[in-house]
């Protein structure tokens, strides 16, 4: 089947030269591609939101709709009562295409000067050659292995893609969400009278409405401190202690809730503020007692996840790093389900 | 992977900061205190600054904040007054309420003084202590000049008098902000100095100019270091002058009596207005470390010469407002204002030519106005390239314009050249069209305000947008010849500009090729 980008094209220079209402700044090529009706407008709704921040041409290839879809119109920002446009965008059908149409879709409406992100909101991305087909050829690949199951079977996904594709660079908005946590986190231990602690941690414990999430958490840590999977509960540290880990689902997805860590004399307790969830309260008792602080949580929307996946998202090498070290952890779990 | 072991002896580099994503949070914890704080500028920009901080995230987890003023409050009362004033400036998604307005409250604490009375700083220095011990704020303080600047050297007695100075050592540091007007004149300005620099070392002092803190003005330096387009062109073999515009269409409002002992010389050419010519004008820096950009900062401002006496004259242009109309309303002249002198000699418009006596800009001048109750507010910069050397294309009655780059500060924000264009047709005909980039349109987010980032930076130590003595002083140095002749020659056409013109009629004189405002 071929798609009819001609047309598409044709009408986008017309909306040039006759409307006047064409960007006037672009930054970037945004392809969107779903095939799940029930994401479609979640979707469509926070790219819209990229795309009034960030002036983008927006591609939306839906894999519900046939190729007799097709739509060219414009991302536009109620300002000053009137509309002002901050982006083209582009929908097409796609039901049913294999990689190669897709990528020469991608390649003739690509703005030419612009790099591409493309944000993949399908399952499967280990075994589906349209994606294996198209990302090499973006500049970012944006995933979300937490959007369309709350268990590990989109980080899995993930990390066996990556594994066979090294070189694509592709960012994870389950890793991106935890931002302000890593911060609060990396907060406890900042400063010399409390950095031992640091290394002396016996226990974590991770309350998150989805896994995804809780393993990248444990993976960042266990990377950061060179702690080694050792079974399906514990790491061991390099000089062999044991740190035993618990991961319990609670709380809304894609969302942690809380996380402790335990030292041989001292808490660190980072958890949802109670009646609000936009902040972190942080708690430190015993040995190295601190007094209670908190840390806003901001940025953690979709659109603000993919703006930093564009900004910061390329060649992370934490993130890597982390992904890695998740993939050891799973793997451990693997064994005991075995 | 990198190494992640006990650390030994001092060593406390913390291993989850490596690689982190960039958080604009700021590390060190610190007490910041704001002389003042009950004034207009504390509830107006400072505090709603800080809050808007701590929303964000930027603040450090472990701070604490002191207001210290002569109005009498208790922590609660103070507390409460600053939730009211937060109500009132702070946009509604950024009210103060739930837990995150409870943790800022409750690190809040006031202490009513005079400034007189060393005492109340002998107060200061228990509650800065104490707020080591309850807030985690590890002996870093911040002190933040909001006062009337005859106070400044006031305060700052007392801070020494009572240990607050910088101790040089490991608890803690010590900085102190200081708001502008830094002096009135030179003579003046080198006096708060010298009082200053008994207890603050240069670096300790971070002078405050908020124009710095604005996004478009830092800009400047992104447009010419990091582009290859601008650079080999921004010299005398290319460009033919350089205009820097700071307008007001308000007046002098509640700030009369202040105003009319300053006028427009000294509350924005001396700081904001060179500010900006510094920037536009000075060599590329070795690196973004503020030292590297001071420097070049205080090196183009030394290749500047102040106007002789006789030529102030032909160099400077001066004006005071009357009555007039703006906005299809009728406003007062700048003598009926409320605090002002009804013959007041003050300018409430200057404009100044200076030459920058170097290799780069030899025979460039440089024409900088401000004023108030002009046509509209606009600051700007106007970079006017030469004319095509030779013409050849378009009709003989096509007006063929220089090129221009036009860096916009306020209130748009962004950049827009001119340059010349075919108008489509069997004919050659050419005509002037702007490329216009905007900030709002290019990357749609809000510039945070500029008290943000520079209260942000000074608790960070970073000075880069902080003007450092020597500029200051060259500044001053820069007008002083044109003050004094003003001072002392009554100017018998003022009024000589209506309220929403373009200005007094003098100023074309000094400059035909103004941008009309």
């Amino acid at each position: 089947m071929s798609l009819d980008l001609q047309s598409i094209l044709g009408e986008l220079t017309l909306r040039r030269r006759n409307r006047g209402d064409v960007m006037d700044v672009a930054l970037m090529t945004l392809v969107a591609f779903f095939e799940d009706a029930a994401v479609a407008e979640w979707l469509r709704d926070r790219i819209h939101s990229l795309a009034v921040k960030d002036p983008a041409r927006v591609i939306v290839l839906d894999g519900t709709a046939t190729h007799e879809l097709h739509h060219v119109g414009a991302a536009c920002d109620e300002h000053d009562d009137c509309l002002k446009t901050r982006g083209e965008w582009i929908e097409l059908g796609v039901q049913g295409s294999d990689p190669d149409t897709l990528q020469s879709a991608i390649s003739a409406l690509a703005l030419p000067q612009t790099p591409i992100v493309l944000v993949w909101a399908s399952g499967r991305i280990g075994t589906d050659a349209r994606f294996a087909g198209i990302s090499p050829n973006v500049r970012t690949v944006v995933y979300n292995s937490s959007a369309l199951d709350d268990g590990q079977g989109g980080l899995r996904e993930l990390i066996a893609f990556v594994q066979e594709h090294p070189g694509v660079s592709i960012c994870d908005l389950a890793y991106l969400r935890l931002a302000p946590w890593q911060e609060s986190i990396a907060l406890f231990f900042d400063g010399k009278n409390v950095i031992r602690e640091l290394f002396d941690l016996r226990r974590v414990e991770i309350s998150s409405g989805s896994e995804a999430e809780a393993y990248y958490l444990l993976g960042w840590l266990a990377s950061r401190l060179e702690w080694s999977a050792h079974c399906a509960d514990r790491f061991h540290n390099r000089f062999g202690t044991e740190i035993e880990f618990t991961i319990s689902r609670e709380g809304s997805p894609r969302r942690i809730r809380r996380v402790a860590l335990h030292s041989s004399q001292t808490q660190f307790i980072a958890e949802l503020g109670r009646e609000k969830t936009e902040v972190i309260a942080l708690t430190v008792t015993g040995a190295a007692q601190h007094p209670d602080r908190c840390h806003p949580i901001t940025n953690i929307d979709t659109a603000a996840l993919i703006e930093r996946a564009i900004l910061t998202g390329h060649d992370d090498r934490i993130f890597h790093d982390t992904l890695l070290a998740a993939r050891d952890i799973l793997a451990q779990t693997e064994k005991v389900h075995r | 992977m990198i190494a992640a072991a006990p650390p030994a002896g001092g060593n406390s580099v913390n291993p989850l900061r490596a690689g982190l994503p960039p958080s604009d949070r700021i590390d060190a914890p610190c007490s910041i205190v704001f002389f003042g704080a009950s004034g207009d500028l504390f509830k107006r920009m400072l505090l709603p600054a800080v809050y808007s901080m701590r929303c964000n995230g930027t603040l450090p987890a472990d701070f604490a904040l002191v207001g210290f003023a002569r109005t009498p409050y208790d922590d609660d009362g103070f507390r409460e007054y600053c939730r009211q004033q937060l109500d009132e400036f702070m946009p509604p998604d950024r009210k103060p309420q739930g837990s995150l307005w409870d943790d800022f409250a409750a690190r809040m604490s006031y202490i009513t003084a005079g400034f007189k009375d060393s005492q109340d700083f002998v107060k200061l220095k228990a509650l800065l202590a104490r707020n080591d011990e309850r807030f985690g704020t590890s002996g870093n303080h911040l002190f933040y000049l909001a006062t009337p600047p005859a106070v400044f050297p006031v305060v700052v007695g007392h801070l020494k008098k009572a240990g607050l100075d910088p101790r040089n050592d490991d608890r803690g540091w010590t900085r102190i902000v200081v708001e502008k007007p830094f002096g009135t004149d030179l003579k003046t300005a080198r006096t708060l100095q010298r009082e200053i620099e008994k207890v603050f070392s240069e670096s300790a002092v971070y002078r405050i100019d908020h124009y710095l803190g604005k996004e478009p003005v830092q800009d400047i330096i992104a447009l010419r270091f990091a582009n290859t387009i601008f650079e080999p062109i921004w010299n005398r073999n290319y460009v033919q002058s350089v205009q820097i515009t700071a307008a007001e269409s308000l007046g002098v409002e509640e700030r009369g009596a202040y105003y009319d002992h300053a006028g427009a010389l000294r509350d924005m050419i001396q700081n904001h207005v060179i500010n900006l010519l510094a920037l536009v004008a000075m060599e590329p820096p070795i690196s973004s470390h503020a030292d590297d950009i001071r420097n070049e900062k205080y090196k183009v401002l030394s290749a500047i010469a102040p106007p002789a006496y006789d030529d102030v004259a032909k160099t400077s242009a001066r004006g005071q407002y009357g009555p007039g109309t703006i906005d299809g309303q009728p406003v007062k002249g700048y003598r009926q204002e409320a605090d002002v002198a009804p013959d007041s000699n003050t300018e409430t418009f200057a404009a100044v030519q200076f030459c920058v006596n170097n290799w780069r800009w030899s025979g460039v001048p440089f024409f900088l106005r401000s004023g108030k109750r002009l046509a509209r507010k606009l600051s700007e910069i106007v970079v006017t390239f030469k004319p095509i050397p030779h013409r050849f294309y378009g009709a003989s009655t096509d007006d063929i314009q220089p090129n221009l780059l036009v860096i916009k500060i306020q209130p748009d924000e962004g950049i827009a050249m001119r340059f010349e264009a075919k108008v489509p047709g069997p004919k050659d005909h050419v005509r002037s069209v702007y490329m216009d980039f905007n900030y709002g349109s290019g990357f749609g987010v809000v510039s945070p305000p500029a008290y943000e980032r520079l209260i942000g930076d000074a608790i960070r130590g970073d000075a880069t947008l902080f003007t450092r003595w020597d500029a200051v002083e060259r500044a001053w140095e820069l007008v002083t010849p044109t003050l004094d002749v003003w001072k002392n020659t009554k100017d018998f056409a003022f009024p000589n500009y209506a309220a929403g013109s373009q200005g007094p009629p003098t100023a074309p004189a000094l400059f035909e090729g103004w941008r009309r405002l």
